[in-house]
């Protein structure tokens, strides 16, 4: 480009350098603030590795710096004046995350998310944002600033333990099938025989595959969510469907049992609703495990001023006094005699206190031996803090 | 430089151009022609054109801030005294793009351009001949403004880069930077003040939003200087640091971690590489109690001469994260202890049940558990290295160390291997007798991991060749195969973890893929060398029929022990050496 | 027709799996036929299986691409296919691939026999 300067006419020497020099390398006492800010310029156009964005109040983007341009493809002068939403996918547009991005960085201070972006030349790659809002001295609002960081690498590592896990359960699974099979032919054998020893011993056995099944299954379950924390999106939800869902399905599988649910919450929790899902499962699965001879199970849904609870109340074997303090303990086995058969390895409550725990909630049971337990758990409103 | 040259060519072609106007060099009149001399950067040589016009500023220039402030320094850099006639100075008034006022030494308005006009909405006749200060309403009465103009001028003839920021009535907030010289007409006449206002009300509102995004970040954010020191902070890195923020400006950034000299090198790597991701540390709060797990991602910032002014580094806070990882690989290590105690049990019945019908001599039931017992095994022994992984990664993989014989260790494992598979033969080619120190449970884990991937990845061939070597320093084992081998960009992957060959579900072979990964870290903790080589072509190895009948290709997968050192004690470089006891 | 003892073939690289399929299926009175080899499932032309259980994953071969030719092929296109894995979410691509049915491990022995006697004919 024809760079055209204009020489003022002088009829002295005068030497006119081309160079631009943005810095302003002298810099007097009073005029620090200029310093300052051109260095916070100069760092926010030179960091390669963020995107640095501002938005104006509705979202239009106002300042793009290189870092943006690396991880999304478009030269400043192409997306100023553009809504940042176009860097989102289709799905999340449609699903309003921009706008609830901007919004939760209104009420919160901080919007935080982690999804697909999309660059210029439609790749896509797994990013974490964050919008926080800028105001002026008076506290009017005059934007966004928001960072973007490129977490295709450990985007990348995640996967690859997903496959691993998902790999894994595939191997394990194989030889415990042929294991359960065999077995099966066998009992078959036995009962055709008429063969009572060995089939009591058998039985056993089998027993002991349904646990190594299980255990497997929870193994690899909860470390698919763990690691697959990325996919599941903590959520705003009320808590009454997904307990009503989770009966009927676990009802289902339980022709012994009823389970009844009642009671309802107006207020929402915020959390990722496999977890709870998870947490349900469990006190359920337990209920109806340790009531072999009773037939109904109750579910109360109750909520008061600060939190939501939620309570699995079983008629069966209860949990001896001493015990109930350790129920929730990493290596708590009942140790009930009635149980020693069904001793589940407790991992289940385990597990389900520390989800709960992770979301500020609270775990506890109540139980008298011989008459039956009440497993609850509570989560906070949603918008508490 | 494009510049060099043009300066030479400028300064030559003003002379010439000087002789040419020279006619017209005394200006008199009231109308006044400029002219204009255009310097095309690209061209080598200068278009000289003359044009009278009148005087119209759009017709002038891409003459940035910058250029408008650049020309006035570089007076001041070129020259001691630069005589200028009233015209000329009006001359670079109307030309140039940005605000510029001539003022006289009374500090009333003798030139005003249009950019001044429009910057600041004042009508352009109402600042002829007026007092600067009295302009719109004495909006410009800015007390900074007088002591720059009184007070600084008048001693150091030229201001560079002077702040000002007014709350004009008219126009709002406006931040304004200034430059401004003193113009000596020539001896005997008055002087005149060259004022340049840059608006640069958009630009520090761009820097405000920075300077927020920087503050308002719940990350610790600082910025570092070449030699490693703080030079800014923001809100949250005093929070976690608990040190004020004047306290930590100037002092080295690496004193805030438990672990400096990782710091350190954390930063060295930034100015190498440029940039550092996910880079972790542990922040130490001065309260000495408080510790916080952050990654840190970090860059370089340059000025535009690409001189490194310092580093931008943000902690990502991931103690939340830490922890749920930690638990989840707990609860891993856990679950699978966990796992193997119904597998235990099961064959605990199985084999009272194998022994019980054996003595009846139920054939048929035998057969059964024989089969079933196998897969027990199987099981136990997926489950072993899904436990070992996570002993590894806890650091926890234990040692029983032992004086053992290689040789021997080598001849038992082929035999034991030799009855897993009738389509291979194992092929010994051993070195003589020779003692080791190590866990010989471990060492021939690695063995027996070595052959059975043999096995298993050569399902068409027939032999598989196991050699040992020796020198004074070491023993060598090498397993070698002549089936699908392994890609030659994948060669130093294939110890990682998550490797599998050719990465791709489908081609999965049986087994959870881990046995390399912990043959890796067995003979890495007994401080040998584990490696492999392979014939595999550049691309994935070819699948289905392809593979099955290739022939040549194979791999050779080799580790060598130190005969004389022993076991590392644990995952940092700490090492516990032995003394030999020579034979 | 229907009164000759149908024929099941077996595509599965585990021998353990294979075995007890075998006695399985053997025992509720199919003929068994078995194979670890992918070549040899899509080398089928004469004397078709009335049954083929498949199991997703092989050395070297991917069970939906084998699913897929051996649905696309006249002489096999029409023989019921139930896959076998590891994995319940694998179902939807299990039938994507044209499977009939699918089974997850680890199965009872009675839904297997279930499931294939609901499909052969």
């Amino acid at each position: 480009m024809d760079k055209r300067i204009v020489i003022p006419f002088t009829n002295k020497k005068t030497l006119l350098s081309l160079r631009k020099s943005k810095t302003t390398t002298k810099k007097a006492p009073e005029v620090s603030v200029v310093g300052g800010d051109e260095g916070y310029r100069l760092f926010v156009e030179g960091v390669k590795e963020y995107a640095m964005i501002m938005l104006d109040m509705k979202g239009y983007v106002i300042g793009w710096n290189i870092g943006a341009e690396n991880l999304l493809g478009y030269k400043e002068k192409a997306i100023v004046g553009k809504h940042f939403s176009r860097l989102f996918t289709q799905e999340d547009r449609k699903a309003d995350k921009p706008k609830l991005e901007l919004e939760q960085a209104l009420e919160t201070g901080r919007g935080e998310d982690e999804n697909w972006l999309v660059r210029r030349d439609k790749s896509q790659f797994w990013a974490s944002g964050m919008s926080t809002p800028l105001r002026d001295k008076a506290g009017n609002l005059l934007g966004f600033a928001k960072i973007i960081r490129d977490l295709s690498e450990r985007k990348e590592l995640e996967q690859q333990k997903d496959d691993f896990i998902s790999m894994a359960s595939h191997e394990l699974k194989t030889p415990l099938t042929s294991i359960k099979l065999y077995a099966q032919l066998l009992h078959k054998y036995l009962e055709q025989i008429k063969e009572e020893k060995g089939l009591s011993h058998l039985t056993k056995i089998q027993e002991q595959i349904t646990k190594q099944e299980n255990l497997i299954r929870d193994l690899l379950n909860v470390s698919k969510i763990q690691s697959g924390m990325a996919d599941y999106q903590v959520q705003e939800f009320n808590l009454d469907s997904l307990v009503k869902d989770t009966a009927k399905e676990l009802e289902a599988t339980a022709p012994t049992h009823i389970i009844v649910v009642v009671g309802k919450t107006s207020h929402k929790v915020r959390a990722i609703k496999e977890h709870i899902g998870q947490v349900l499962t469990n006190f359920l699965t337990n209920a109806i495990k340790y009531s072999p001879e009773a037939k109904k199970i109750n579910v109360r849904l109750s909520e008061d001023k600060k939190s939501v609870t939620v309570s699995v109340e079983d008629f069966g074997m209860g949990i001896p006094k001493e015990q109930k303090k350790r129920v929730f303990d990493r290596f708590y086995r009942s140790e009930n005699v009635k149980t020693k058969s069904l001793s589940g390895y407790g991992l289940g409550l385990y597990i389900a206190s520390q989800i709960i725990k992770q979301y500020k909630g609270q775990i506890k049971v109540e139980s008298i031996e011989g008459k039956g337990s009440i497993f609850s758990f509570s989560l906070p409103h949603a918008k508490q803090k | 430089m494009k510049g060099q040259h043009s300066k030479k060519v400028l300064i030559s072609e003003i002379g010439n151009l000087r002789k040419a106007i020279n006619p017209q060099a005394d200006m008199g009149s009231s109308h006044l022609v400029s002219q204009k001399i255009i310097i095309t950067q690209s061209d080598e040589s200068i278009h000289i054109a003359r044009q009278e016009k009148v005087i119209k500023l759009k017709e002038a220039v891409t003459l940035t801030q910058e250029y408008t402030n650049e020309i006035i320094s570089e007076l001041n850099v070129i020259n001691e005294e630069v005589t200028i006639t009233r015209d000329y100075a009006d001359a670079i008034v109307r030309t140039v793009r940005g605000p510029l006022l001539v003022l006289n030494k009374d500090l009333r308005i003798m030139s005003a351009n249009e950019a001044f006009y429009s910057a600041f909405k004042v009508a352009p006749n109402s600042t002829e001949n007026r007092l600067l200060y009295d302009l719109g309403n004495r909006q410009w009465n800015i007390p900074k403004l007088r002591v720059l103009l009184e007070e600084i001028l008048p001693e150091k003839n030229t201001i560079e880069d002077f702040v000002v920021e007014h709350d004009f009535k008219d126009i709002g907030q406006k931040t304004m930077l200034l430059n401004a010289r003193t113009l000596r007409q020539g001896p005997d006449k008055a002087s005149l003040i060259l004022l340049a206002i840059e608006d640069i009300t958009e630009k520090k509102r761009s820097s405000m939003y920075t300077r927020s995004l920087i503050e308002a970040s719940l990350d610790p954010l600082v910025t570092i200087s070449p030699d490693g020191k703080i030079t800014d902070v923001n809100e949250a890195t005093v929070k976690v640091t608990g040190v004020p923020k004047e306290k930590l400006i100037g002092t080295d950034f690496s004193n805030y971690f438990t672990e400096p000299e990782k710091a350190s090198e954390g930063y060295q790597q930034v100015f190498k590489k440029g940039f550092v991701t996910d880079y972790p540390l542990t922040i130490r709060h001065a309260g000495g109690k408080r510790l916080t797990d952050v990654l840190y991602n970090a860059s370089v910032y340059k000025d535009d001469k690409d001189n490194v002014l310092g580093i931008f580094a943000a902690a990502r806070d991931i103690t939340q994260r830490k922890q749920l990882e930690q638990q989840k690989d707990e609860f891993i290590a856990i679950a699978s202890h966990e796992l193997k105690t119904p597998v235990t049990s099961i064959k605990g019945y199985t084999q009272v049940l194998q022994n019980r019908f054996q003595k009846e001599g139920n054939t048929k039931a035998v057969e059964l558990l024989t089969r079933m017992d196998g897969q027990l095994n199987k099981l136990t022994s997926l489950i072993n290295d899904l436990l070992d992984v996570t002993k590894i990664e806890g650091g926890k993989l234990q040692f029983q160390e032992g004086y053992f014989d290689f040789k021997a260790l080598v001849i038992d494992i082929v035999e034991e291997m030799q009855q897993t598979t009738t389509k291979h033969t194992l092929i010994k080619k051993l070195a003589p007798a020779k003692t080791v120190y190590g866990d010989r449970d471990r060492i021939g884990q690695v063995i027996t991991n070595f052959i059975s991937n043999a096995i298993k990845y050569s399902p068409h061939s027939k032999k598989i060749v196991i050699t040992t070597s020796e020198d004074k320093e070491s023993v060598t084992l090498c397993v070698e195969d002549f089936g699908v081998g392994i890609p030659k960009d994948k060669l130093d992957k294939v110890f990682d973890r998550f490797f599998r060959v050719s990465g791709l579900k489908q081609d999965t072979f049986a087994g959870l893929g881990l046995g390399l990964y912990i043959a890796g870290e067995i003979v890495k903790r007994h401080t040998g060398r584990i490696w492999v080589e392979s014939d595999g072509s550049e691309k994935s190895p070819p699948i289905g029929r392809a593979a099955l009948s290739s022939g040549r290709q194979g791999s050779t997968f080799c580790f060598s022990l130190p005969i004389k050192k022993g076991i590392r004690k644990n995952q940092t470089n700490t090492l516990v050496e032995e003394e030999m006891k020579h034979e | 027709m229907s009164k000759a003892r149908k024929k099941i073939m077996i595509a599965d690289d585990d021998s353990a799996i294979v075995d007890v399929l075998t006695l399985i299926l053997e025992d509720a009175g199919y003929i068994v036929e078995s194979t670890d080899d992918g070549r040899t499932i899509k080398d089928i032309k004469e004397d078709c299986p009335d049954l083929i259980l498949l199991d997703i994953w092989m050395v070297g071969f991917d069970g939906r691409v084998i699913c897929k030719y051996l649905k696309g092929n006249e002489p096999t296109k029409d023989i019921p296919l139930i896959m076998i894995s590891a994995n319940k979410d694998i179902k939807e691509i299990a039938m994507k691939a044209g499977a009939d049915d699918f089974i997850a491990k680890p199965f009872d022995r009675q839904d297997l026999l279930a499931k294939v006697a609901q499909l052969i004919k």
